[in-house]
């Protein structure tokens, strides 16, 4: 092989690859995508041989659909509902928007993060948000570390008010108009399922985790609250008392919903 | 080197990638394969449910970390925090080797989230074989380095991949893990000799080595799909690296179009038949 004359440093090489890979796909409706080979830089066109015809656009082209191709299909995993509901073809252009605002980092699994909040800041339908609120949740739920569970041996602690329960980071509360966790399952499965959002509700629902299993509770407010306050830093008993003070009627539940939690096991050592 | 910690898989052992989808399965009953590898990444920084399952694979059969994100031709500074995580977890399941590629993975803050290639020249090999000698001196696991499949070639290379391949392996001072397949993927895309890399090989330095299926596209290039059964010319090719170096471990890989967990197991073990 011969010396190349002028050979790039490795650095520029791979800022030429980044910005040549990474340029935004261009969506020209109904599927079609757009790939003008002006996208690439000529110094790096320059840099790839031609070999049995196929020139440097088509291999470099083949490097830009695998890498855009990886994160599309990612977020249409993430967010199976929102897929449901709008179709793949006008989820695309919005992976599209969202990915230039939110390029991403080193985890796929937390791609979509920022999706639902991206989402609503640009006023897209409501009910198109809380779908892609419930994926988040799911994916979170899932992938979530699992904190010390507090055991029987605790109880006399709690009991006396030297130990406060904190919960579980799987756990998520979720004020939701839609009965997304009946069809979330079966849509996620490639199952069949009417088209649309699936029938009103309004109920707060927590997300949990039983082991491997997701776990789904229609909760009421009052608890709903406690929990998401929990969820923010705070202790069960201290969010307790805050809750009995403003509303002493929620005194008989506690006992229940203590009882909910743990069998759910929603609790973890604070 | 150390010349003996590598040989804890037997040579001859027959093994899967494995993943998610399968996971079930795979821990049910009796193994069926000698070992399993994992993708690292998928077990960093993760919660208890994969983690759980990655302690019941390890207590079936040996395991190995297979990684994706090293960036061992990158140009950012190696993510050492990475290597040591990556040390943690094999400490923790007691893996047999850990193995990345020969390729960069992210520049700046973009990650590819892509096995990427680079020119093959003296100086690229010298400054992957000082990345790749640093993690293995913060792995207590022996290091391997896979070939990778490619689509690109590059005017400023002044050296053969398997040349290159090899300097940066024994200049590092560490081992290798062939993929048979990219090495067919490559050469067809490339239009060089795979027999020929395959001689260059130097087998004592192998932990194991991959195989897998591919794709073709309407305008001939192979991509590395990883998702179709291993096609009869990469099985030729393992016939002839089995005839040069073997015996090695072997490892299917399959992440796309999943077959049956049985399916996977049967090719798997059908490398057995190729070995003369």
């Amino acid at each position: 092989m011969t010396p190349p004359t002028n050979p790039m440093s490795l650095g520029a090489f791979q800022e030429a690859w980044r910005d040549s890979t990474a340029a935004p796909l261009r969506f020209l409706g109904k599927g079609a995508v757009e790939v003008p080979e002006s996208d690439y830089r000529p110094e790096l066109m320059e840099a790839i041989e031609l070999h049995q015809g196929l020139g440097p656009a088509a291999r470099l082209g083949a490097y830009r659909q695998q890498y855009w191709f990886r994160l599309f299909t990612t977020l249409q995993n993430d967010f199976p509902l929102a897929g449901h509901l709008i179709g793949w073809e006008a989820f695309n252009p919005l992976v599209d928007r969202y990915l230039r605002k939110h390029p991403p980092g080193r985890n796929l699994t937390t791609l979509g993060a920022k999706f639902p909040s991206w989402l609503r800041e640009i006023h897209v339908d409501p009910l198109l948000v809380e779908a892609c609120r419930v994926d988040a949740a799911w994916s979170r739920t899932f992938h979530a570390p699992q904190r010390p569970v507090p055991g029987n041996e605790h109880l006399e602690a709690l009991r006396e008010g030297h130990l406060d329960l904190a919960i579980q980071p799987c756990v998520q509360v979720l004020d939701l108009r839609r009965d997304w966790f009946s069809i979330r399952p079966a849509v996620a499965a490639g199952e069949p399922v009417p088209a649309g959002a699936p029938p009103a509700t309004d109920k707060i629902w927590v997300l949990g985790r039983q082991g491997r299993i997701l776990s789904m509770d229609p909760v009421e407010p009052e608890l709903g609250k406690i929990l998401e306050a929990m969820r923010r830093g705070s202790g069960w008993m201290n969010v307790l008392e805050g809750a009995v003070t403003r509303n002493q009627q929620i005194a008989s539940k506690v006992g229940d919903w203590f009882a909910l939690g743990t069998l759910r096991r929603w609790w973890a050592l604070s | 080197m150390n010349t003996t910690t590598h040989r804890t898989l037997d040579r001859n052992a027959v093994g899967v990638g494995l993943r998610p989808v399968h996971m079930d399965q795979a821990l049910a009953g009796p193994p069926l394969v000698d070992w399993f590898e994992v993708i690292v990444e998928n077990y960093l920084g993760t919660g208890p449910i994969p983690m759980t399952n990655l302690g019941r694979a390890a207590a079936l059969v040996p395991v190995s970390l297979h990684g994706v994100s090293l960036d061992l031709q990158g140009t950012d500074p190696l993510d050492l925090d990475h290597v040591r995580a990556v040390d943690a977890l094999a400490k923790e399941v007691g893996a047999v080797c850990f193995s990345d590629h020969l390729c960069w993975t992210r520049n700046g803050s973009w990650h590819s989230h892509d096995l990427l290639p680079t020119p093959f020249t003296e100086e690229i090999a010298e400054h992957t074989a000082e990345r790749a000698r640093l993690v293995q001196q913060n792995l207590s696991v022996p290091f391997g380095i896979e070939n990778l499949s490619s689509y690109a070639a590059f005017r400023d290379s002044t050296m053969t991949e398997w040349d290159f391949y090899a300097k940066v392996a024994k200049d590092a001072g560490i081992w290798t893990m062939v993929d048979i397949n990219n090495i067919y993927v490559s050469a067809t895309n490339h239009g060089f000799d795979p027999v020929r890399y395959l001689e260059s090989i130097d087998w004592d330095r192998v932990l194991y080595v991959h195989l897998a299926g591919h794709t073709v596209r309407p305008d001939g290039l192979r991509i590395d799909t990883h998702d179709a059964p291993v096609c009869p010319e990469v099985w030729d090719l393992y016939a002839k690296a089995w005839a040069l170096g073997g015996p090695f471990p072997t490892l299917i890989e399959w992440d796309d179009q999943f077959p049956t967990w049985e399916r996977l197991v049967e090719e798997a073990h059908a490398a057995r038949s190729h070995r003369s």
